[in-house]
């Protein structure tokens, strides 16, 4: 079984400067909930990019969204919605946006986010391997199937301190691939601006 | 950071600074993250020493910027490199020609200057991608279609420039032949407009191509002699209707009469969209029937895999024990109901004279198309820009470790269906003999009008040893089609020196002829140095090698 400190064990990175986003404590304020693995220093991208078609997806933004994120409108397809929601709002204010989807998906958001010099700053994508320290089950395909990855992504993502946010510049995939064939790969990522807003 | 050849730290910083100058400190990038976000994500020299990357970037956003910047670099020596989105992935994406060039972005240059819906044409800025376009003649009820590239999110200017192509009619399907008048910042930081643009006052700049005098603007495709600021493109009225059909023929050698009927439709212009040529044995686009397309590929497999390959008997048995054709061609018109209808009637009748030929009405829409049958159809063909294609490419059950990115193989092969045959068979082998995946059908690019392009993706993966490979591979496959008189129409900068060296005509007087122009118009050799092999005089000898 998967907890908070295996997944922190990933090695997943991060940039230097710090996400922009919903500062966690306005939620907890506006709520008065404190989730027991929050914690009060974390920041939550405030978009979250859904891509139905998953349960995963779909786990993970219900999970972000419980800590004060919002999900993109899921009308219409990628194009659609980074030019007709995404892009207005991240010229407007440059901030961190998050997601669990295909690794096409990812690309495409990796190189349309060029544009406002953002680039991701996290990438998670099951399963673990024992090279990085952690171990998510038994068999991948069936962790795959599951949506337990993607609710511990998405609180870590929700729940991330600054501190752990900036120990890392660079990217890094969680590698290599998974062994599973029975459908697309799936990750989850947080994309940011590169300078501070 | 990699600073220009023989350029120091100082003079660097210098030219930075006056670069913020011009355009302000907000718009000059030189931090190791901001220049990495430049790197072509498809490069072969992934993590080598030879990736070819910028040591900084600087976005204008007004033609007189574009100017200054132009001016300085001249001034201080500083080779700049030109992009207008930087997504021209697969031959080569925002990544310099010559490391420690400083990337000219002209992202922020992105207004559609001009719709003219009477004469159907648009301006732009080079920052205006195919979305962007799209998006801008929705919003003003335009009824003007585009002609898009797969992927949309390129630039018209940048896709135009590289010569590449789209997939509805002839005229606006070759960008670069849709174009009329450009605007280009010479290296002298000069403002010249080509065509009727020349003349103060003119009313027919986007009506008119060639103006008077000699017609230059194709002296700015695929090289560095200027920096294109604005370009107006023809665009098709939206059509009343759409149609394809297809026609099946039985036999191996029935792709050639199959071509030659084609030919002869598409050059009187019986077709008017972009017809899709192969073989429904491979490509489930071309084949009839949803049962048939999810019929299983391992026979076929099977096949392909005997020793010496499969006859042209099995395979034309196979195709008929599968209710295909052997080869197969979806035509495509465009125009009024009853219009289409006859086109349609007359192309059957044509390829009726190939025996067993079959036929199939695919589609057939009303335009504009409901949201709904936009969702469903192959978008491109209708003018609408996507990224669907990248699905095609993502992990899945058939392709459970996809590549990282591919570069296209795409010479240039005569229109006849004997030298598709020939193309195949000797591209196949090759690709066989390097350890490549083979080519068991052509894949035949059908964009431009006279002529075809063999399409072969070579993979990029992020493994240096497998690279290396790779680029040995594709040079052999550049020199194979040379001898065989098919060259590249455009490639990644990886080998854009490596194709120019074989059109050598006559000791190379094509490419003597383009370093006499460079050496004229940038002296200094500031603009995009090397790009399609055309070095400035001071690295001509150095990077030629």
């Amino acid at each position: 079984m998967t907890n908070r400190r295996a997944f922190l064990k990933l090695g997943v990175a991060v940039a230097a400067l710090p996400l922009t986003g919903h500062d966690v404590r306005a939620v907890i304020a506006a709520t008065g909930e404190l989730p027991e693995t929050i914690n009060p220093t974390s920041v939550i991208p405030r978009q979250i990019f859904i891509d139905s078609r998953y349960p995963e997806s779909r786990e993970f933004a219900r999970t972000l969204m419980s800590l004060g994120g919002m999900a993109v409108p899921e009308q219409g397809d990628l194009p659609q919605r980074w030019y007709g929601h995404l892009l207005p709002i991240l010229k407007n204010q440059p901030q961190a946006f998050t997601g669990l989807t295909g690794m096409d998906s990812l690309f495409c958001l990796e190189m349309l986010s060029r544009d406002l010099h953002m680039r991701p700053v996290l990438m998670l994508e099951p399963p673990a391997t024992a090279s990085n320290g952690a171990q998510w089950g038994d068999d991948s395909s069936s962790v795959l199937a599951g949506s337990r990855w993607a609710v511990e992504s998405a609180q870590f993502i929700g729940t991330a301190s600054m501190r752990q946010l900036q120990t890392q510049r660079s990217v890094k995939a969680v590698h290599p691939r998974p062994r599973y064939q029975d459908r697309q790969g799936l990750v989850a990522w947080v994309i940011a601006p590169i300078r501070q807003v | 950071m990699k600073l220009p050849p023989g350029i120091n730290s100082r003079s660097f910083n210098n030219a930075i600074r006056e670069f913020e100058k011009a355009v302000g400190s907000d718009w000059v990038f030189s931090s190791e993250e901001d220049v990495n976000l430049y790197r072509d994500a498809y490069t072969p020299f992934w993590n080598e020493e030879e990736e070819l990357v910028a040591s900084a970037a600087v976005a204008p956003v007004t033609v007189e910027e574009v100017q200054e910047i132009v001016r300085i670099a001249n001034r201080r020596r500083i080779p700049i490199y030109p992009i207008s989105t930087g997504r021209n992935l697969g031959y080569g994406g925002s990544a310099p020609t010559l490391s420690g060039s400083v990337v000219l972005d002209l992202k922020r240059m992105n207004k559609v200057l001009e719709v003219d819906e009477r004469n159907a044409s648009i301006l732009v800025e080079p920052g205006v991608s195919y979305f962007d376009a799209y998006n801008h003649l929705q919003g003003i009820g335009s009824k003007l279609m585009l002609d898009v590239p797969d992927p949309g999110w390129g630039s018209l200017i940048g896709n135009a420039m590289d010569r590449g192509g789209g997939y509805t009619m002839p005229l606006y399907r070759n960008h670069f032949d849709a174009h009329c008048g450009m605007e280009v910042v010479l290296a002298n930081g000069e403002v010249m407009r080509t065509g009727m643009g020349a003349m103060p006052g003119t009313k027919s700049w986007q009506q008119y191509k060639t103006g008077f005098g000699p017609w230059v603007d194709g002296l700015f495709s695929q090289s560095n002699f200027g920096v294109c600021t604005k370009m107006g493109f023809w665009l098709m009225p939206q059509p009343e209707a759409y149609l394809s059909g297809t026609v099946s023929v039985p036999g191996y050698n029935d792709l050639i009469p199959l071509i030659d009927t084609l030919n002869y439709l598409e050059n009187t212009g019986v077709t008017n969209g972009m017809p899709f040529l192969g073989t429904p044995l491979t490509n489930p686009s071309l084949a009839p029937g949803d049962e048939v397309r999810r019929s299983p590929a391992a026979e076929l497999l099977e096949l392909l895999a005997t020793p010496g390959g499969a006859t042209d008997e099995q395979l034309e048995n196979y195709a008929r024990d599968q209710g295909m054709g052997m080869w197969a061609c979806r035509l495509q018109f465009y125009g009024p109901p009853e219009v289409i209808r006859a086109q349609w009637e007359y192309s059957r009748k044509r390829f009726s004279a190939i025996p067993g030929a079959t036929f199939s009405e695919t589609e057939i829409h009303e335009l504009p198309l409901t949201p709904e049958q936009i969702s469903k159809v192959h978008k491109v063909v209708f003018g609408i820009p996507n990224l669907d294609i990248f699905f095609i490419g993502a992990r899945s059950e058939s392709l459970p470790q996809p590549s990282d990115g591919h570069i296209w193989f795409s010479p240039i092969i005569p229109r006849t269906g004997e030298e598709v045959l020939k193309a195949q068979r000797i591209i196949n082998q090759a690709a066989v003999e390097l350890g490549l995946p083979g080519v068991p059908f052509p894949a035949v690019g059908t964009y431009w009008m006279r002529s075809f392009m063999f399409l072969y993706g070579f993979p990029i993966i992020k493994d240096v040893a497998t690279n290396r490979k790779n680029r040995e591979s594709f040079r052999k496959l550049i020199t194979l089609a040379a001898e065989n008189g098919w060259g590249e129409y455009r490639t990644a900068p990886a080998y854009q020196g490596d194709i120019m060296a074989t059109y050598s005509f006559n000791n190379h007087a094509l490419l003597r002829f383009h370093e006499t122009l460079k050496d004229a118009v940038d002296p200094n050799g500031i603009l995009s140095p090397g790009r399609y092999g055309i070095w400035p005089k001071h690295l001509r000898k150095e990077m030629k090698g």
